[in-house]
């Protein structure tokens, strides 16, 4: 007995600091050695490194394109999946993801109005270019931050969890709909420019945008770091929570807190990628066997990491001219693999609830 | 009663509980006025919606009351934190929501909540508190197992084993025999009586299991719908006949004499019974089932149990007739088709 304690301990101190932390290098260097443009790999390293080179548009390409997109599928991979492992365990839910309190809706909510609105606007608010950029990214935060104050005045009024879960569900068919009408009421440009978010992109942040995105971020982690003990106890039920002494209420309100920063920013800066934050805590699961936030909330964000490289990696069809969108890739090759570990690895139901 | 002050660690002071919906109130039980003291184990019984389980959310505050005051060693409930609060008492609930993949032992440590640091980490001492409780409830064996392999009757010691981790004063559980077996409802039930003389807890079960809780108990507190808690040692309650009250109904009553629970019969037969002492009892226990009163004097009908070799043959007499039966069951069954008295 005492044996397999150990190595159930080694191992995912194994995976922890071992496995996880090397795949999340190699893909990084992989991720950024592969493009449109062909370059050499030592040249890369050099680039990475610091050092001088003696081609200038090698260096303007790895510092201003790849580096600045490896960076936010990062950032993306660590954010949505620990905001999933929130909302999974808050709600004590295996279907629910980042995006089950209506946050992303918000944001689509804000981009579809800016999108559509700027035909009645004409020449006003600009959609395309550059500045069309940090237009979308401000429409979506503005649309997540008000559906998060929406998310926060129920859940000071409501008692239980669940019913914060339906409200929430409801909430985004309130939203989708809201879109399909300003939808049917525009021209194929605008919905065209719309649909084009809906893709989801990581390569649209310079280090301008990452220098709002990556604070952001680093608190919304930090902060779920610091919720692992009450979330374990959130494991056994509310009641029990409480007669240990967690405060409950503002737990789950700063999971909310949580939850809508990471899921609100990135769906603001990236669009709403789809997948990654309901599969990877589950996948984070099955790999440590275990449900235990001490080690599992690092896990599934180094798993993040990993998937969103991976995907990323993919998208960028290498060799080729072409990019594909993140969000059909997150789930083109993420939901195959999970199945394949599901099925493969033991029944979904004990390895969650 | 013979205990004294400082034996008394939980107090209600003309308590009412229940449900406030809006602003109107629904008063489940009123004038609650109880003592709990340490070391024992409580048994606190009766029907569905009583309001067992609102009494007991009521004492370990996850709902306030609507009116009166409950004291937790000499300081008012309303008052302690909500850390502190664990330390004094801990929960143990009926359908447990199953934790996910975690080990016996993780799930145990959830416990040491209001001990640890924000990170969560176990010291030495918590360690200690954690193999204790595992000992204790004798779940050892189970520590690296995952919480979604065991039984009903497991998981509910493993969750017994988190309360006493938890290191409080006073432990309550919300009917945790429920789902369980005879076995394991008798297995928990000692259990329980075994923590409360070791470790000096008080220790309050709301049960339905009224069997066990004759045996276990040191205290039962009989809840009735509109009438006042009533307290006491389970024999006294007996012969005092307030068991009796307690499950008055017209199909079937308690007989203090036995502790059983005897059908009422509209129409009572009489049959004597002679024989064999060691199945008379349950050939007794069998006729009174199906409304006959076993007497000693004349009865139109005679049975007698005769042990002919090594087979068992009850013989039953009527009218200068005989048949002969060589089960209990038979026996029943003739009696309640033929209905020859």
């Amino acid at each position: 007995m005492n044996v397999m304690k150990r190595k159930n301990k080694t191992s995912i101190f194994w995976y922890l600091v071992v496995v996880f932390p090397v795949v999340i290098v190699a893909l990084f260097i992989v991720n950024i050695y592969l493009g449109s443009i062909n370059i050499p790999f030592m040249e890369i390293l050099r680039i990475l490194g610091g050092a001088e080179s003696d081609n200038e548009s090698w260096v303007n390409i790895i510092l201003e394109f790849r580096l600045p997109k490896a960076t936010t599928a990062i950032l993306v991979g660590a954010g949505l999946s620990v905001s999933g492992l929130l909302m999974q365990t808050l709600f004590n839910n295996p279907l629910a993801g980042p995006f089950v309190l209506g946050i992303t809706s918000g944001a689509s909510l804000g981009v579809a109005l800016l999108v559509m609105a700027s035909s009645f606007l004409a020449g006003i608010l600009p959609v395309f270019g550059e500045l069309g950029n940090w237009a979308l990214i401000i429409a979506g935060c503005l649309g997540a931050s008000m559906v998060l104050f929406i998310v926060l005045i129920v859940s000071f009024r409501v008692k239980s969890s669940m019913t914060l879960l339906i409200v929430g569900l409801l909430f985004g068919s309130t939203t989708s709909a809201l879109v399909s009408i300003l939808q049917f009421f525009s021209n194929k440009d605008q919905i065209q420019a719309y649909l084009i978010w809906t893709f989801g992109s990581l390569g649209g942040l310079t280090w301008d945008g990452l220098v709002v995105f990556v604070p952001v971020v680093a608190i919304g982690l930090i902060m779920a770091f610091l919720l692992k003990k009450p979330l374990n106890a959130l494991l056994i039920g509310e009641s029990y929570a409480k007669s240990m002494g967690v405060n409950v209420k503002s737990v789950r309100l700063l999971i909310i807190i949580t939850t809508s920063l990471l899921a609100g920013s990135i769906t603001a800066f990236c669009g709403p990628i789809a997948f990654i934050g309901i599969a990877v805590p589950h996948m984070a699961r099955i790999i440590l066997n275990s449900g235990n936030h001490q080690h599992l909330t690092l896990a599934t964000i180094m798993l993040g990491v990993i998937v969103m490289l991976l995907c990323d990696t993919i998208a960028q069809l290498p060799g080729s001219q072409y990019v594909l969108p993140i969000n059909a890739i997150t789930s083109l090759f993420g939901a195959p693999l999970v199945i394949w570990i599901v099925l493969g690895k033991k029944d979904v139901r004990n390895s969650f609830a | 009663m013979g205990y004294k002050a400082e034996d008394i660690v939980l107090e209600t002071h003309d308590l009412t509980v229940g449900y406030l919906t809006g602003n109107k109130k629904k008063t489940i039980l009123d004038r609650i006025n109880l003592k709990l003291e340490k070391g024992n184990l409580v048994c606190l019984l009766g029907e569905n919606g009583v309001g067992k389980s609102t009494l007991l959310k009521t004492i370990s505050r996850i709902i306030a009351p609507l009116s009166g005051s409950i004291t937790v060693g000499g300081e008012a409930l309303q008052r302690i934190s909500q850390k502190a609060l664990a330390k004094k008492i801990s929960l143990v609930l009926t359908g447990n929501q199953k934790p996910g993949i975690l080990k016996v032992r993780e799930l145990v440590a959830l416990g040491r909540y209001p001990y640890t640091g924000w990170g969560g980490g176990l010291s030495g001492e918590d360690h200690d508190k954690i193999d204790w409780a595992l000992n204790l409830t004798h779940t050892a064996y189970l520590a690296e197992e995952s919480v979604a392999t065991l039984s009903d009757g497991q998981l509910q010691k493993v969750m017994i084993a988190r309360a006493l981790a938890q290191d409080s004063d006073i432990m309550i559980l919300d009917e945790p025999t429920a789902f369980l077996d005879v076995n394991n409802r008798l297995k928990i039930m000692h259990l329980l009586k075994m923590l409360a003389w070791e470790t000096k807890k008080a220790i309050l079960v709301s049960t339905h299991d009224l069997d066990s809780a004759f045996h276990t108990a040191d205290q039962l507190w009989l809840a009735t719908c509109c009438l006042p808690i009533t307290t006491g040692c389970p024999e006294d309650l007996i012969v005092q006949g307030e068991i009796a009250n307690l499950f008055d109904h017209e199909a079937f009553s308690f007989d203090h004499k036995s502790g059983r629970f005897k059908a009422n019969f509209k129409s009572i037969k009489q049959i004597c019974l002679l024989g064999d002492d060691k199945y008379h009892m349950w050939t007794k226990s069998g006729l009174e089932r199906i409304g006959y009163e076993v007497v000693n004097g004349d009865a139109p009908l005679r049975l007698s149990i005769n042990r002919d070799q090594n087979a068992l043959l009850w013989v039953l007499n009527f009218k200068e007739q005989r048949h002969d039966f060589n089960s209990i069951g038979e026996l029943i069954w003739f009696l309640r088709t033929h209905h020859p008295a």
